[in-house]
């Protein structure tokens, strides 16, 4: 065949295929051995299979539960039974991050972490923190970690930032290509809102801050920092501008009734795609839950509304502790977007059109109360060992 | 010009206009009229020549560049066969509508074109090298889904026969590549090693 068609060729070939098949066929030939493991190759694939979402998975994580969903059917469900991994984690298992299709798991403790690819079910256990790193485990202190890919390093990193209320603070990365861990200077002290989990998005990890705990109870002052997996340097930005009159208009149904506005408004922030995109719930007695898309990385204006969920679409929101909105993927043209929403007491996960207001819910096996953790994860074949310096 | 001038001016609009836009609509009609006509002829590595619509010829942006060089000359085409560009035609004539969205494309081949794929291994190859050569993208995804489709889900002997690979592992190199394979995938869920 290799005397017919053109490498490149063959290059785009295999690079549509699942991993399942390309593991395999790493057996066919020494050739297609060496253009299976290609580190372009790896790219080319992965790059493939994120715009196309067609080999991709639903991870979800229930305590000591690690399954995976085909996100096509949304029937099979795959428990993963690999002894090794389940060794590594006897308490419950978190999910520090997501990135590429690697998975950063932890234990609850965070002192033993994995870095797992849940395609080729590849496996790396980090190595313990030095001494002189060590983050402050006190109770007060709170986390903000992340797994995220540095593209002009090539190279995948972990960071973790500790901090207690007494504004002491520490942040650390674990690189994958120098096999050790190593300090970050440039941080300070915000007061995260969320989990702590920070997102990847064009060769940074995100999350949401503000400066003082009033500022982020009255959602006055919340924005963007981000750090650069590169340079380990902040940069801000701030959240998109809203609508200041969408308010007034639910207000009016409910100053008829005399009943008394309870606003709320705040916000979170997720990947979905490639980009970086923030979620705004805002309103009184309804919401809505506006999602929108930094179409182009850095640019304030690029901020664009994709669309607004109305609130009867996420259930009877009983109570608003631990309230979240995460779009999780969406069609090319955002015919569709797969969402997941919910609060410390209930969980909807359902396919939203925004054409025709449309709601498909979505049942999925495993879940059956609300505490789990759903990411979405691209097939790839990165690997976690052999990263060597081209 | 004398007759509509005095005409215009008896109208009360600006003749000066109006002559520039109608010597406007005359040099616009006859681009119009050429362009509706104007055919490429395409000469294939076996000297065969064939008369092309421009609009079907230019769906490779091969041909569309060469078309800029030979400005309405014989355009040769050195490394294609006439059964296979015939092929090519074919299906650039059904498609020539279909816009430049590659989105169109994506995913499963449709029936329609499903048919047009269904030939021996060797025109699929010929397919395929003529499409990236002639630089015709929505065919050379079409033709790399189909081998896809031909290849996924196979097992590794099927692949070598298929496709007559040769197998140039020596036994140790081939038994340290199915170890490490077996050791990845234990746990994983109907995958079928061979």
């Amino acid at each position: 065949m290799e005397k017919h068609v053109p490498l490149d060729l063959i290059n785009d070939i295999l690079s549509r295929l699942p991993v399942k098949s390309l593991l395999r066929f790493k057996c066919v030939s020494r050739g297609w051995c060496f253009l299976i493991n290609d580190q372009n190759f790896i790219k080319l694939h992965l790059k493939r299979s994120t715009q196309s979402n067609s080999h991709s998975s639903l991870v979800i994580v229930q305590y000591t539960k690690l399954s995976l969903v085909d996100l096509s059917s949304l029937l099979v469900v795959e428990e993963v039974a690999d002894d090794s991994l389940r060794q590594l984690f006897r308490g419950s298992i978190k999910v520090l991050g997501i990135c590429n299709g690697l998975l950063c798991l932890s234990n609850s403790a965070y002192n033993r972490n994995i870095l797992w690819n849940m395609s080729t079910r590849e496996h790396l256990t980090l190595p313990p923190v030095p001494e002189n790193f060590l983050l402050y485990p006190t109770p007060e202190t709170m986390k903000l970690f992340g797994l995220g890919y540095d593209p002009i390093d090539d190279d995948y990193k972990v960071i973790f930032v500790s901090q207690t209320y007494q504004s002491k603070h520490k942040g650390i990365f674990y690189s994958l290509r120098s096999k050790s861990w190593g300090k970050i200077h440039d941080y300070s002290n915000w007061i995260y809102c969320g989990s702590g989990s920070g997102v990847y998005a064009s060769g940074a990890l995100h999350w949401l801050v503000s400066r003082s705990w009033k500022e982020m109870m009255e959602n006055s002052d919340v924005f963007i920092v981000a750090i650069n997996l590169n340079t380990r340097k902040q940069q801000f930005f701030r959240c998109p501008d809203q609508d200041p009159d969408q308010d007034q208009h639910q207000d009016q149904e409910y100053k008829a009734w005399n009943i008394p506005p309870h606003r709320f408004d705040f916000k979170t922030i997720e990947v979905l795609g490639e980009q970086l995109c923030a979620m705004d719930l805002n309103g009184n007695h309804n919401f809505t839950a506006d999602i929108w898309l930094m179409k182009k990385y850095g640019v304030q204006e690029s901020w664009t509304r994709l669309f607004s969920i109305p609130y009867f679409h996420t259930g009877y929101i009983s109570s608003y502790a631990g309230l979240f909105v995460h779009p999780l993927t969406c069609s090319k043209n955002c015919d569709e977007v797969l969402v997941d929403v919910g609060h410390d007491h209930a969980r909807l996960i359902f396919y939203y059109n925004p054409k025709n207001k449309s709601v498909r819910y979505v049942n999925i096996p495993t879940c059956q109360n609300s505490s789990f953790e759903v990411q979405i994860c691209h097939e790839n074949l990165v690997s976690l060992t052999s990263r060597e310096r081209p | 010009m004398a007759f509509t001038w005095s005409k215009t001016i008896y109208m009360g609009l600006d003749p000066i206009f109006l002559t520039e836009l109608s010597i406007s609509i005359i040099i616009f009609s006859t681009i119009a009229s050429s362009k509706k006509s104007r055919v490429s002829k395409i000469k294939t590595a076996d000297n065969e020549i064939f008369e092309v619509e421009e609009a079907v010829a230019t769906m490779s942006n091969t041909i569309k560049i060469m078309a800029g060089d030979c400005s309405g000359g014989v355009i040769p085409l050195n490394n294609v066969h006439s059964t296979i560009f015939a092929r090519v035609i074919e299906w650039c004539k059904k498609h020539v509508d279909d816009g430049e969205d590659l989105e169109y494309y994506k995913g499963a081949l449709k029936n329609c074109d499903a048919t047009f794929f269904e030939v021996d291994q060797a025109v699929l190859y010929h397919l395929l090298t003529t499409a990236n050569s002639l630089d015709i993208k929505p065919l050379l995804h079409q033709g790399c889904q189909r081998f896809v489709d031909m290849i996924n889900g196979k097992t590794v002997e099927e692949i070598r026969q298929l496709l007559h690979i040769k197998n140039d592992f020596t036994n140790e190199e081939e038994d340290e590549t199915r170890k490490k394979l077996w050791s990845s995938v234990v746990g994983m869920n109907s995958f079928i090693l061979l």
